[in-house]
């Protein structure tokens, strides 16, 4: 793969992803990322001709970093926006400015 | 998925009873249904790695020492190593608990080792193309005029190379009536979904489903355009409502997250399944003929 600003970011996102999920493990002994490192390096230009597969492979890290990014954030999104049950009438009479009626003590006994 | 789910068998055999009761008996037997019963609880993580290992030509993954299943116990393999590793990596990312909901490729794989629901591939190739005469990017509304220009903008593009691409016709329209879609259309892209691997359009109808169309998911899988672009493509009108109401974020963004999800693990799973590559050595002098 031709070396360009663009890939080199497609890279260090998918690299960077990677890091995060093995945080425990030493990231350089593990498969995955032993994988992706080969994969750049086999598709290089070489000297002598260019590689038909250079946008396939363009394609292919694109995708995979678009699929790690978006369960990235769909997993801080829906951290912060998850829902709590069901509203109570009050807070729900609330949101729309509106106050519960006071209702008024009971009766005592003596009368 | 290697879940230790327990399946009750007298809720099993009552669940036969009552569908015996329905129908006759034997179609029952050649139904020859999986129950299953899941339990709705969290899954903890029971491991500790997950590994790639290699047995007859597939791959398989296993969660320490145990081998990884699918949900109907069938044993989880694969036929490529790259996805292979990209569902380790899904299992390798979870923390405390197992979010299965997140776990895109990792039930594309259970979808096509198990097929639940029986489906051949002409059901699948159906079920696809079924999309066309309904297709998002062929259907325009007329109004507001600025809408109607920006839908012509960025879906154009993508129709005429759909037309080059695969020589066929397909017109738009701005009515509600069903768009008529020539025989030949059906025909052509019937017949370069046939080339394809049984995996590769279970992958295929999975991102039909999620963009909505066929038409983008030809050109994202024939790389014309992105996963964003595919997805910003197939919500054209939801942006630009949003452009002009203004965004929420837990309903548009969480949405478009979740396509863009399911899409590019269509798109890697389609990638995958069906990538065939080889080494080509170039002609060189050895060293006997020096």
């Amino acid at each position: 793969m031709a070396v360009s600003g663009r890939n080199i970011q497609m890279y260090k996102g998918i690299i960077r992803h990677l890091q995060s999920i093995y945080k425990k493990d030493k990231l350089r002994d593990t498969p995955a990322y032993m994988y992706v490192v080969d994969q750049f390096r086999k598709h290089q230009v070489t000297g002598e001709k260019h590689c038909r597969g250079k946008e396939e492979l363009q394609h292919l890290g694109e995708s995979y970093l678009c699929l790690l990014q978006s369960i990235q954030k769909y997993e801080e999104l829906s951290a912060v926006y998850k829902g709590k049950g069901d509203r109570s009438v009050e807070s729900s009479a609330n949101l729309v400015g509106l106050n519960l009626p006071i209702v008024p003590p009971p009766p005592s006994e003596s009368i | 998925m290697a879940a230790p789910l327990k399946m009750s068998g007298s809720r099993c055999t009552a669940f036969a009873k009552l569908l015996f009761s329905y129908h006759r008996p034997e179609r029952i037997i050649s139904m020859n249904p999986q129950i299953r019963f899941y339990s709705t609880k969290e899954l903890k993580k029971f491991y500790r790695h997950a590994y790639i290992s290699q047995h007859n030509g597939w791959f398989e993954i296993n969660l320490d020492k145990r081998k990884l299943r699918t949900p109907t116990g069938n044993l989880f393999r694969v036929p490529n190593e790259a996805l292979a590793l990209a569902v380790a990596t899904e299992w390798n990312a979870q923390e405390n608990t197992i979010k299965r909901h997140n776990m895109h490729l990792t039930s594309l794989c259970n979808m096509a080792i198990d097929n639940p629901t029986h489906r051949t591939r002409e059901d699948l190739i159906q079920a696809s193309l079924y999309f066309l005469e309904t297709d998002t990017v062929c259907y325009r509304l007329a109004e507001p005029e600025e809408l109607l220009e920006f839908q012509c903008q960025q879906w154009d593009p993508v129709i005429d190379w759909f037309k080059k691409r695969y020589k066929v016709e397909i017109e738009t329209t701005t009515g509600i009536a069903s768009l008529k879609v020539p025989e030949e259309t059906y025909l052509t892209l019937e017949r370069h979904l046939l080339s394809m691997s049984d995996w590769a359009l279970f992958g295929y109808h999975y991102c039909v489903e999620a963009l909505r169309s066929v038409i983008l998911t030809m050109a994202l899988i024939d790389r014309h355009i992105s996963v964003e672009r595919a997805v910003q493509l197939s919500r054209v009108e939801q942006d630009f409502q949003v452009n002009r109401w203004g965004s929420v974020e837990w309903y548009h963004d969480i949405n478009l997250l979740e396509i863009q999800c399911h899409v590019a693990a269509s798109n890697l799973f389609v990638y995958w399944t069906s990538e065939n590559s080889s080494i080509k050595q170039k002609a060189m002098l050895t060293s006997s003929n020096m």
